[in-house]
């Protein structure tokens, strides 16, 4: 098997892929530190994190019993779902047929909110459940990528570290620079992202349903290249229609 | 509750990014796989066929976002 044909896009994926999810929880939780202090904050994000890990912990060693094929499928249809879900918008995006997602702006809104509940008596207790549902939600789409782009035996560790080192990279920057990270380029983030987790839709679905692709792992960088590539040609024809530059970030 | 209720909506929202488009990937999947079970398709060509058939399913569907794009504005 080539290794590294399987191992690199699974890495990428979940690196990237968590880190557009970590960057949006990083977002909220920094709202809330600001607001109401780093207590609020930091018992929203650890119950978030103990929930996440009881609910890995219950439910991990259920997908481990359950078939390859089976999962497989399944996966690889919720992953071609949610991939086109997320290359669709990063397209349109691009193209300028929809705004692009700013995180300063999303960090003023929420800091926005939960100043206006400034002057309630649960204040901290509302912040606290801000950050914890950010977390928590977030945090889902994480597992589930890695669930999803390491549905194969041997493939969940890779993508577990892809997702980790996401985190570690994210917070890191976001500790030292103590603002929304608003520079990151999301909508290429997302742009890639989604052509990745299209991709691995495609692989997962071929060969759970049985049919695999007769060049074996290396189908998949030529997915993830062929679905970038349409991607590309469809912002740029979008850009065309609209009449504005195109716009990557 | 909230936490559930706000669970459920993110959930939603992962998977109902345009329910057409959706619906299109699932259709596809689900005759691909019933033809080459029937033998009616190449297994080998299958894969392709997939491929090929869930990026014309995503330009479709940009296209018409696209299209709703530019009725809203010229209206």
């Amino acid at each position: 098997m080539p290794a590294l044909a399987a191992l690199a896009p699974i890495v990428l994926a979940a690196f990237l892929a968590s880190a557009v999810e970590v960057v949006e929880a990083f977002t909220i939780v920094l709202a809330v530190s600001v607001v109401r202090g780093p207590r609020p904050a930091v018992v929203g994000t650890i119950t978030a994190l103990a929930c996440l890990a009881l609910a890995i912990a219950i439910f991990g060693p259920l997908i481990a019993h359950a078939p390859v094929h089976g999962l497989q499928v399944v996966i690889g249809v919720l992953l071609l779902v949610f991939g086109l879900g997320w290359l669709r918008k990063a397209i349109l995006r691009a193209g300028g047929a929809l705004a692009l997602h700013d995180e300063s702006a999303a960090f003023a809104e929420e800091t926005r909110a939960l100043e206006a509940s400034a002057q309630s008596a649960t204040a901290d207790w509302l912040a606290g459940v801000v950050a914890f549902k950010a977390v928590l939600l977030e945090g889902t789409e994480v597992v589930f990528i890695v669930l999803a782009v390491g549905a194969r035996p041997g493939l969940l560790g890779p993508a577990a570290l892809g997702a980790a080192l996401a985190c570690a990279v994210v917070l890191a920057i976001g500790f030292a620079i103590r603002r929304p990270l608003a520079r990151v380029p999301e909508n290429s983030l997302k742009f890639v992202v989604g052509s990745l987790l299209t991709g691995f839709g495609v692989f997962w679905t071929a060969e759970g349903l049985g049919f695999p692709f007769p060049i074996g792992d290396w189908a998949m960088p030529l997915l993830i290249g062929f679905f970038l590539a349409v991607g590309a040609a469809e912002a740029l024809f979008v850009r065309l229609v609209i009449g504005k530059a195109p716009a990557w970030t | 509750m909230d936490v559930i209720l706000a669970l459920g909506a993110e959930i939603r929202k992962m998977f109902a990014g345009d329910a057409i488009l959706s619906l299109a990937a699932v259709v596809l999947v689900a005759i691909i796989g019933v033809l080459v079970r029937m033998g009616e398709l190449d297994p080998d060509l299958a894969p392709w066929l997939l491929m090929i058939g869930v990026a014309f399913a995503l330009v479709i569907a940009i296209n018409i976002a696209l299209f709703k794009t530019i009725r809203k504005t010229r209206q």
